[in-house]
């Protein structure tokens, strides 16, 4: 029955492949119950099978094609057949037709890493969580569903873990997880099977809290209505109290907040309100947010190309820096009038502009934003004013693409690496950049990046993507492009490179 | 009138502020070991103020004990706290005011310029741990347990590690079961679903088998797949408790306040897995959205039962991939939207979360006793609309009801076990008060409460005859209903004091039903009210017309059960009362200490 169906779903005149063999861990032996998963072939499937006893499997009715082969047991790490290492791409297995194959698979043990998380008096600390950092070639990356939540006593266990090196670091509950990657916390290096115990966490004691209510000063209450408010530490991406609870009297309060800096927000109907405030986590307090009035941007849109004009398109300032009021997409939104003409509400800033929208295919995009000679589509405007006119705002229908293919030295193509555009001049590579993009290949290993504006670009090859190590201009520093490459509008250009792994 | 005043001045005190004044009052304290009076140091102590809807509350507190277990926190504001410490290691939650291990607290009465000392007693912790293994003795890695108590639900759930090793702590005493609940989803794959590259994104891999047919997989949560046979017959682990078999066979462990209780193994059973195949239809022809259920016994709550289910193509074509050998009760239902179709990402599946449920208008359902033994194709599953219900509101005053896009809305709930909650009645109401719709035979507990401008439920008629309590049966026959309304809205308030006869926020205010059948209907939790936060004062608005218990109950020396031996239990303790609308019901209530385990 199992040949009959799969004979459907292979082409006449060719005969089905046969994968088998066996999955043996680190020191040969034999794994019962590991799941050994091809992955592709035309039409495209999955085809698993699990290991018996003896550790030997068979996967049979295989169309001729190209699969990659994974591998996977609880408590063991994942892997792909031809890895050359933990956390990287592994190659493609190619069958031909009425192939049989026999592998002998290995799938090493996972390690272990035990420990107590402690307090200032030794004692195991409860209401803390384990965070955990494996070290990557563009520098630490949070392992993904691997937190651990320690028993009452403090102890904690992480397991199945891939050979490499790991951080771990001890977070209050309330500590946001990003707050991982400066901690210091504790490095250790594990290989296949070990059982390193004994790792012994500080916890950080739970600081002082109070509230603080904050109480906008000017504005009418139609104004005052719906207002967005929070806390933030000085030079971080995300408030760590993102909203608060609005009183009757129109006031918002915060609870439980520690002692320390924060810059206090309020943006509301046209109004914003910042304040620089310092809590000393005992005296709960009121401050006052004087609120001014938002300014104004406006110019025009010109439509250098010869594409119908998108029916809707919006503009936004993005924050360029984290120490600025907002440090995300701001409250500046405005739609482009049937003349071309735009009016964006603004506050204090130095901000990008962006585009949203521009036809449902993205046929326009940004090419460039340009008030007093400095195009910040790319270069940060500083916003000290009320009123910036005659702000010009280019939108393009031509488009760059880069595509190609990765191989590795055998000529195999490599699947599922990351390919990273970049700018080639430092300068660009600002916070929020339009300028950085990527792609992962495909089965056979090709890749297509489209969209990017005109300019020079080194170009990456990465086993996986930090998108938020990627923010830190220092990581792509860090990075060896295999290429640079010039993207003109309106052509394609074709990069394939080689990679070792 | 003294207890007036005292109420007045109690409220004033709370509510007063408008904005945050700077406290005056200062709290100083210990938290010690309830059993052996030992300090503990670093514990974090929370002062918390109860939430007061659209009312200025004081800020949260938090205090650290130092090295001889002492705290202090200076300028609080003058209000009521409930105030905790949960200490680390194996200690439960400390609680102010809390007389026994797993009690309520009592609230912190805190005035301007108070100086106030308090003692906070954790009481030590229980914990219970073990292994689980299967049959042939290997231990069982990332299988996921519960833990359940005589007296009803889930209180704590935990994985094994990569040593199958796994501990519940912080437990409270009491009589606790444990075991690994076995869930197994069939699921269609996408029609085309290629696999991606593994990119950036991967979720986690999880076992699972393919169907001969490629249409469908099997994945299990619970615990993972067991290796095959030696011939490559796949198996399944099966829900299995402690103390050998399934869920009626568990072993209760009695834990004392401090106990620690090693060596409870779980052996998980496995079984051959064989495949269900066959084709679901309904009077129009296959229709999408089509899900099958077997389940085991009939008195097993759903939470540790096996929970095997498949979902079916928009053919009616449905595979259960794997299914241990047994009898089992086939149901089925349609669910709209459909479950999304499982893709892949590389050899990963990956299932979408699916929680938006509109329900089936037509309530389409099926239920049949079903064995399997060995693989069995062929089977056809039938299943029929629900049984008609139609009828309409009538006001008591004889106008026409226009309730605009607010009609009242009342619903049905099943008495049934849960295994039937997917095929819940599905009624229309229009603005001029006409409802229809459809609702599988068997019991129902009608639930009319809440109130739409000014209107309330009084009485209830089924095919002419007056509905005495609650309860209404759905045959095949259509089923006529008429719902009367009348002006006015209910209301259930009062206070509660002590048995000194001062007034007390301290009491956990409980309100159900005095027809028992309604407290173990599906969905019972509409028809138990309790009241939180607790307030000195209490005002329940929006309780059906009805006959009712109200108790106020000292849950500071242990917790009452909801469950039906929970309420029975407080049935001597309550005041009975009758709910109609027009005037509030006012009960002053007095405290009651809660009735012996």
């Amino acid at each position: 029955m199992i040949v009959a169906t799969a004979a459907l779903a292979i082409g006449l005149g060719q005969a089905a492949a046969v994968v088998e063999g066996r999955v043996l861990d680190d020191r040969g032996v034999p794994l019962a119950g590991a799941s050994v998963v091809l992955a592709g072939g035309a039409p495209p499937g999955v085809h698993p099978a699990m290991t018996t006893e003896d550790g030997s499997f068979t996967v049979a009715g295989l169309a001729p094609a190209t699969y990659t082969l994974t591998i996977a047991k609880a408590g063991y790490p994942t892997i792909e057949y031809g890895q050359p290492r933990p956390g990287s791409r592994g190659t493609l297995l190619e069958l031909k037709s009425g192939q049989a194959l026999t592998l002998e698979l290995r799938l090493p043990r996972g390690a272990a890493i035990s420990g107590q998380i402690v307090d200032e008096y030794g004692n195991g600390a409860a209401g803390q969580r384990v965070i955990v950092l494996r070290s990557t070639p563009t520098g630490w990356s949070q392992l993904r569903n691997r937190y651990v939540t320690p028993s009452p006593r403090g102890d904690f266990r992480l397991y199945g873990l891939a050979a490499g090196t790991y951080r771990l670091v001890a977070l209050s509950r309330d500590a946001p997880n990003e707050s991982a990657l400066s901690a210091e916390g504790v490095s250790v290096s594990v290989s296949a099977g070990d059982e390193h115990e004994g790792v012994t966490l500080l916890a950080l004691s739970a600081s002082k809290t109070t509230s603080v209510t904050l109480n906008p000063v000017g504005g009418t209450p139609e104004q005052l209505r719906y207002p967005r408010t929070e806390l933030r530490r000085p030079g971080a991406e995300r408030a760590q109290f993102p909203y608060g609870t609005r009183n009757p009297d129109g006031s918002i309060t915060f609870s439980g907040v520690p002692a320390g800096s924060y810059k206090a927000i309020v943006l509301a109907g046209g109004l914003w309100g910042a304040v620089d405030i310092v809590v000393d986590g005992e005296h709960a307090s009121t401050i006052p947010i004087p609120m001014n009035r938002a300014g104004r941007m406006r110019g025009r849109v010109v439509f250098a190309g010869t594409s119908p004009p998108p029916r809707r398109l919006s503009l936004h300032l993005v924050a360029s820096d984290l120490d600025g009021i907002v440090t995300g997409e701001s409250n500046s939104l405005a739609q482009v009038g049937g003349d071309g003409t735009f009016t964006i509400p603004t506050i204090p800033g130095r901000f990008l502009l962006r585009i949203v929208g521009g036809s449902p295919d993205g046929t326009w995009r940004l090419a460039s934003a340009v008030h007093a000679e400095i195009d910040f589509a790319d270069a940060p405007l500083t916003i000290d004013r009320v009123e910036i006119a005659d702000v010009v705002v280019t939108l393009t229908d031509e488009t760059t693409v880069v595509e190609g293919s990765v191989q590795l030295a055998s000529g195999a193509p490599a699947n599922g690496r990351v390919v990273l555009l970049y700018p080639a001049d430092p300068r660009q590579r600002t916070r929020n950049s339009r300028r950085i993009d990527s792609a992962v290949t495909t089965l056979d290993g090709k890749y297509e990046i489209r969209g990017l504006p005109a300019g020079q670009y080194a170009m990456a090859v990465l086993d996986e993507l930090d998108r938020e190590a990627l923010k830190d201009p220092a990581a792509l520093a860090a990075l060896t492009p295999l290429a640079t490459l010039t993207l003109t509008p309106g052509k394609t250009t074709t990069q394939n490179v080689t990679v070792k792994w | 009138m003294r207890l007036m005043v005292e109420l007045i001045l109690l409220v004033a005190g709370v509510l007063g502020a408008g904005q945050a004044p700077d406290g005056t009052a200062i709290v100083r304290g210990r938290v010690v070991n309830a059993v052996t009076g030992k300090p503990l140091r670093g514990v974090t102590v929370r002062f918390t103020p109860p939430f007061e809807s659209n009312r200025y509350r004081p800020p949260k507190r938090i205090a650290t004990s130092d090295a001889g277990g002492s705290f202090e926190l200076t300028a609080l504001i003058a209000g009521e706290y409930s105030v905790s410490a949960s200490p680390a290691g194996d200690y439960l939650e400390a609680r102010f005011g809390q007389r026994a291990a797993g009690g309520g607290g009592r609230s912190l009465h805190v005035v301007d310029q108070a100086r106030l000392d308090i003692t906070l007693g954790a009481w030590p912790a229980a914990r219970l741990s073990g292994r689980v293994i299967d049959e042939q003795g290997r231990r069982v890695v990332d299988a996921r347990l519960i833990l359940v108590t005589r007296h009803g639900g889930t209180v704590d759930s935990a994985a094994t590690d990569d040593r199958g090793e796994y501990e519940f702590a912080r437990l409270a005493p009491g009589d606790y079961a444990v075991g690994v609940p076995i869930n197994l989803t069939s699921r269609t794959i996408k029609s085309a679903s290629p696999p991606r590259a593994p990119g950036a994104y991967e979720p986690a891999f999880q076992p699972y088998l393919l169907d001969r047919a490629g249409r469908t997989i099997l994945t299990t949560y619970g615990a993972p797949l067991p290796p095959p046979a030696r011939d490559g017959q796949p198996s399944v682990y099966i829900t299995s408790f402690y103390g050998a078999g399934g869920f009626g066979d568990a072993r209760y462990i009695e834990l004392v306040a401090g106990q620690s209780r090693g060596g409870v193994d779980v052996v998980l059973r496995d079984r051959p897995a064989r495949r269900v195949s066959g084709v679901a239809t309904t009077p129009t022809g296959p229709v999408p959205g089509i899900v099958l259920v077997l389940s085991t016994d009939e008195r097993t709550p759903w939470y540790v039962s096996d929970q095997i289910t498949a979902t079916a193509s928009a053919d009616g074509s449905f595979v259960f991939v794997g299914v241990p050998d047994g009898s089992y009760r086939l149901t089925a239902y349609k669910r709209n939207p459909p479950f999304t179709e499982v893709s892949f990402a590389g050899a990963a599946p990956m299932i979408a979360q699916d929680d938006y449920v509109m329900g089936d208008k037509d309530v389409l359902h099926a239920s049949l006793p079903f064995t399997v033994t060995g693989d069995q194709d062929g089977v056809d599953v039938f299943l029929q609309p629900g049984t008609p219900i139609g009828g309409r509101i009538i006001l008591q005053d004889g106008t026409t009801p226009a309730f605009g896009n607010q009609p009242p809305r009342f619903t049905l709930l099943s008495t049934q076990d849960g295994r039937f909650s997917r095929t819940a009645p599905y009624i229309e109401i229009a603005p001029d008060g006409t409802f229809s719709g459809h609702a599988r035979p068997g019991s129902y507990v009608l639930d009319a409460s809440g109130q739409v401008r000014g209107w309330s439920f009084t009485a209830a008629r089924a095919n002419g005859m007056a509905v005495e309590g609650r309860t209404i049966e759905v045959g095949d026959t259509p089923v006529a209903l008429e719902l009367t309304y009348s002006r006015g809205v209910t209301a259930l308030r009062g206070y509660v004091s002590d048995t000194r006869g001062s007034l007390t926020r301290d009491a956990s205010i409980l309100v159900f039903p005095t027809d028992e059948t309604t407290w173990d209907a599906d969905g019972a939790a509409n028809v138990i009210r309790y009241e939180l936060p607790r307030r000195v004062a209490f005002d329940i608005p929006g309780l059906m017309t009805g006959d009712y218990y109200v108790v106020a109950i000292d849950e500071t020396a242990g917790l009452v059960s909801r469950v039906p031996a929970g309420l029975r239990s407080l049935v001597p303790l309550a005041t009975p009362v009758r709910i109609e609308p027009g005037e509030p019901v006012t009960v002053n209530l007095v405290m009651r200490d809660r009735p012996g385990r």
